[in-house]
């Protein structure tokens, strides 16, 4: 046996060990970075060839534009496609993106488009029966099956709405975005989105009274 | 009604609580579909989709500068020197300006809103009508001289001039094909980058064809969107 070679082995195999716990720290470091960077920065850095940011935006967009295309959609299979073209055209939309600009209604709008298009290809007749092909997420707290028929119901009348008027009231009720953030989203007037969301609102409770 | 709809706040709606709010939590394997998917959008297609929009812009406009300067310098029109300035600008600037709308449209990047239903309209019944409008203007310029020279039947003239329109329009669209980031596949961009085709196919008749008839302008020149109508009802039903 070779008593030379002992030290040299202990001394590789503590500098790879130092290697991984230099790399594990550093990507913590990266990951605590990325928690704590703007959308908007974010997007700046994957614009520059950061490809962590994308990761970062991704786990920060991905649960909360799934919940958008699922609650849309009633399909959780449809609703992951639509997930992937969207971050799939925010990764070819990556130099068109102003970092002076909110991020959130930016991506949003991407979503909306690609789930506006998907609806003039397969059509909305399907939604409008209730309970047909509805899939309720456990996470909704929808325990009570009188409950679930109530959901299901206020899905199926939301489903009759017109685009624009479903738009605002999913956007603004359901998403969170301020009338101004859904005008932007939209393309419209502020004051088009407000009458947009009273006319659905209409509509809606006076279907949801029968 | 609607003044009162404008200014105050709209209600909430009723019941909406129970669709449940917040995010989804993304499956595994979902996540690691997205991040192929974008890891896999390379090479040079993938680059020329990710130009910034203006670029993307200006690269199928330089297509269809390139092909009206190769239509201009290979078949120009006989009577290109003799034809009034100010009608050719009239129909050439028409066409060009409203070709550019199209272009933009069919290129229009999705983090924007998209066009509302009436401007869409407008747009496509603009790209359909507008070289019909051309072709019924009233003559400043008789080119029925000219006509005997080049052929010697109405439709058989306006079938050469519905092909060369279509095979000169027809490059635009495989360049819009390429530089958007759809690959086409939203309907309206389809429907858009088939109109600038036309208007491209148009303009380059406008360049190419000394025949002043409007029977013919209208069978020959402004029918050369149709092709481009029907493939675009094909490429939807199979969608």
């Amino acid at each position: 046996m070779n008593h030379g070679q002992v030290p040299s082995l202990s001394v590789a195999r503590l500098f790879f060990a130092w290697l991984v716990f230099f790399a594990a720290a550093v990507r913590g470091s990266r990951a605590k970075v990325y928690a704590e960077t703007s959308d908007e920065e974010l997007m700046r850095l994957y614009s520059a060839g950061d490809p962590g940011a994308f990761d970062a935006i991704f786990t920060r967009y991905g649960g909360m534009l799934l919940a958008y295309l699922e609650r849309q959609l009633f399909r959780r299979d449809e609703a992951a496609d639509l997930l992937q073209d969207v971050f799939l055209q925010v990764h070819r939309a990556r130099a068109d993106y102003d970092p002076s600009r909110p991020f959130r209604p930016w991506i949003y709008t991407v979503a909306r488009n690609l789930l506006r298009d998907h609806f003039r290809r397969v059509g909305r007749k399907r939604e409008v029966n209730v309970g047909e092909g509805l899939e309720l997420h456990p996470d909704e707290g929808v325990a009570e099956p009188l409950q679930a028929l109530v959901a299901e119901e206020v899905r199926a009348a939301l489903a009759t709405l017109p685009d624009d008027q479903r738009d605002a009231i999913v956007l603004h009720w359901l998403e969170g975005f301020s009338f101004p953030e859904v005008a932007e989203i939209v393309g419209a007037k502020l004051s088009a989105v407000k009458v947009r969301a009273h006319r659905g609102y209409r509509s809606l409770a006076k279907r949801l009274e029968r | 009604m609607r003044r009162q709809e404008d200014t105050q706040d709209p209600q909430r709606p009723p019941h909406l609580d129970l669709l449940g709010a917040g995010p989804r939590p993304v499956p595994e394997d979902l996540a690691a579909r997205v991040r192929d998917a974008v890891t896999e959008d390379r090479g040079l297609l993938a680059r020329l989709r990710a130009l910034p929009t203006r670029g993307r812009e200006a690269l199928a406009a330089v297509v269809v500068l390139a092909l009206s300067v190769a239509v201009l310098l290979a078949t120009p029109r006989h009577d290109l020197s003799g034809y009034p300035g100010f009608r050719m600008s009239l129909v050439l600037g028409a066409l060009a300006v409203l070709g550019l709308i199209a272009l933009r449209a069919s290129l229009r990047p999705l983090h924007r809103p998209s066009l509302s239903p009436r401007r869409r309209t407008a747009l496509a019944l603009a790209a359909l009508a507008t070289p019909l409008v051309l072709a019924v203007l009233p003559d400043v310029y008789s080119g029925a001289a000219l006509h005997a020279q080049v052929t010697s039947s109405v439709l058989d003239a306006a079938w050469r001039c519905l092909v060369f329109g279509v095979v000169v329009g027809a490059p635009f669209l495989l360049a819009a094909l390429l530089l958007d980031r759809s690959g086409l596949r939203l309907r309206p961009h389809f429907l858009f980058a088939g109109a600038a085709a036309a208007l491209t196919g148009n303009f380059a008749l406008q360049l190419h064809c000394p025949i002043t008839d409007p029977l013919h302008l209208v069978l020959g020149h402004a029918s050369v969107v149709l092709p481009f109508l029907v493939l675009e009802a094909f490429v939807r039903r199979r969608a």
